[in-house]
């Protein structure tokens, strides 16, 4: 059996997870196994292209490569196909079906990636193709850690909201790659598609780190990148739809939960839209306007 | 296994073709109101490639997919969204109607109440397509030709929508009125500009929806060239490219007779001739 650490989690899998950080000796909170998985769930609440969820189940099937069945937040069993490369399964494991178990865990998993600064993490949010990750890479390119990317686990600590280190790689576009002179030679994410894993060079891997700042990226029709302060039922909407896998949330029943949890998120933390120009993406340019506008004390060592 | 309820209406058409126009005046005259209603906010219509919606019913991040996954997975996705709803939906379309590699319709018959196809001269189109785009006349006419042309194709980074295979613009044409199984209304946007009224009015005799001669008259004029400009100015338009000067243009037909050459004309005409004969779009000798 293999053991990780990742969200906050001490995870024993007997499939190797090569891209999670080890962590020998902890006492494991979710098991990975291989097994059956049921062909339905009994008390389906909600039925997907590709997913089912009830209360406390979810069984993820993608035809072809394997069918994945989370339960109660702690199990989750995996049946590949004979054919699957290991970049296959792990990709939706640690996509779509992680975000199914933090959901059954009561989590608030926020679709972004995730940077360490002296004032706490900032999270970067936004829609698919605005550039979180790519932003994030580029804020460590200046120096800066990252906690995360596509997936930023938030939970509560006696009270404080706290960003949990999730897994130490970037998923980033060949154009980013180009764009921010990385090395090209990196592993795809999986054969057919020219997304790469970068590692993160600089990857905070401490304990959980308390939020300072929940960005929210977007594109408008303006060759300036500019600012503004969220607040009311907007930011509180913002934040839902920035929610990793919200779509899982109503068969899981844990949409009563999230909205609790987000309540006290909006009423605690200061959300910031910053609009950038669609094209062309100065990516660095970008990164250098978050430091100035929102990283006051400069880098986190 | 899910009941399908055939409350679908695609509302297909090639770039530049008048789709936006079509749903804006849908959106006008459904909206029970007697003002225009916000260029940004065209909420009558779904969008087929957009990728936060396909998202939302596979729950997977659609870029840890390769194009031909998408593609078998779309079909599910709109017989998802069938479902979903009560009432009639319209789904905007750029792609040509088309098989999937597993053998579906990627626009189901199952839940498909009807389609309306836009259609306009490709001569036109081509003038349009270069300021929409900011490109060379040369190469617009090159993608209405290109038998291979798709939109949001650019695998090295991670385009706004689902890659849309378009084709050229007559096996687009085709595929839509002769190859697919569904009962098309094939709308000309000349006919559009020459007689509004008359038009509207047999799209929503089509669709099944009854309306007085007024309140059409009202949607037309709440959709008019010059209400949508003045809104583009004010209010701008999410659905513009960045680097275009404005969205609502000229809405106008034959402005490629001001614009193109003999040559641009010939490239056109000749890929084209037989559907553009049939729709009346061959330039007068």
């Amino acid at each position: 059996m293999f053991k990780y650490q990742v969200y906050g989690l001490a995870i024993e899998s007997e499939l190797e997870l090569v891209d999670l950080i080890e962590s020998p000796g902890s006492i494991s909170e979710v098991s990975i196994k291989y097994g059956i998985v049921p062909e339905h769930l009994p008390k389906s609440k909600q039925v997907g292209v590709l997913f089912e969820a009830a209360p406390n189940e979810f069984i993820f099937r993608f035809e072809g490569i394997a069918a994945y069945w989370v339960r109660n937040g702690n199990e989750i069993i995996i049946h590949p196909n004979k054919s699957t490369s290991s970049d296959d399964l792990v990709v939706f494991l640690l996509g779509s079906v992680m975000g199914a178990l933090l959901h059954q865990r009561n989590s608030l998993p926020l679709h972004g990636s995730a940077i360490a600064t002296l004032e706490g993490a900032i999270i970067i949010t936004g829609r698919s193709t605005v550039g979180k990750s790519s932003l994030a890479a580029a804020l460590c390119e200046r120096g800066y850690q990252a906690l995360a990317d596509d997936i930023s686990v938030i939970t509560e600590d006696n009270g404080t909201f706290v960003l949990n280190p999730g897994i130490p790689f970037f998923k980033l576009w060949k154009d980013t790659i180009s764009h921010l002179n990385f090395n090209p030679q990196m592993k795809r994410v999986r054969s057919g598609i020219e997304k790469y894993k970068k590692p993160i060079n600089r990857f905070y891997n401490s304990k959980a780190l308390p939020i300072s700042l929940i960005i929210n990226l977007a594109i408008k029709n303006s060759p300036n990148i500019s600012h503004k302060e969220i607040h009311g039922s907007e930011k509180f909407t913002l934040l839902r739809n920035n929610t990793y896998r919200m779509e899982f949330m109503e068969g899981l029943d844990s949409t009563e939960n999230h909205f609790h949890q987000l309540m006290k998120l909006v009423n605690s933390h200061r959300l910031i839209l910053i609009e950038r120009p669609k094209f062309p993406l100065d990516i660095l340019e970008l990164a250098k306007y978050v430091e100035d506008n929102f990283i006051p004390n400069g880098l986190h060592e | 296994m899910d009941y399908m309820n055939k409350n679908v209406v695609w509302l297909a058409s090639y770039p530049k073709s008048g789709n936006t126009w079509l749903r804006i005046l849908l959106n006008n005259i459904l909206s029970n109101s007697t003002e225009p209603t916000s260029i940004n906010q065209i909420n009558i219509a779904q969008l087929a490639s957009c990728r936060e919606l396909f998202e939302l019913y596979t729950g997977i991040n659609a870029s840890d997919l390769t194009d031909s996954e998408i593609f078998n997975m779309r079909p599910r996705v709109y017989e998802k969204l069938s479902i979903s709803s009560q009432a009639d939906l319209f789904i905007k379309v750029h792609d040509a109607w088309q098989i999937t590699p597993k053998g579906k319709e990627l626009f189901p018959s199952r839940i498909t109440k009807g389609g309306i196809y836009l259609i306009r001269n490709p001569l036109d189109i081509s003038v349009s397509l270069a300021y929409h785009n900011s490109i060379p006349i040369k190469e617009s006419i090159d993608r209405l030709n290109d038998n291979n042309f798709s939109l949001s194709s650019d695998r090295t980074k991670l385009p706004t929508q689902l890659r849309q295979n378009l084709f050229n613009w007559s096996y687009h044409v085709t595929s839509w009125i002769h190859n697919s199984p569904i009962d098309i209304l094939v709308i000309r946007y000349e006919d559009m500009i020459t007689n509004i009224h008359k038009t509207f009015s047999q799209i929503l005799i089509y669709l099944g929806l009854e309306f007085t001669p007024e309140e059409i008259d009202k949607a037309i004029e709440n959709s008019s060239l010059k209400n949508l400009k003045e809104q583009e100015k004010q209010i701008g338009f999410t659905e513009k490219p960045q680097n275009a000067e404005c969205f609502f243009r000229k809405g106008e037909k034959d402005s490629w007779k001001q614009i193109l050459n003999e040559g641009s004309v010939k490239s056109i005409t000749s890929t084209h001739y037989r559907l553009m004969d049939k729709f009346g779009y061959l330039p007068e000798e």
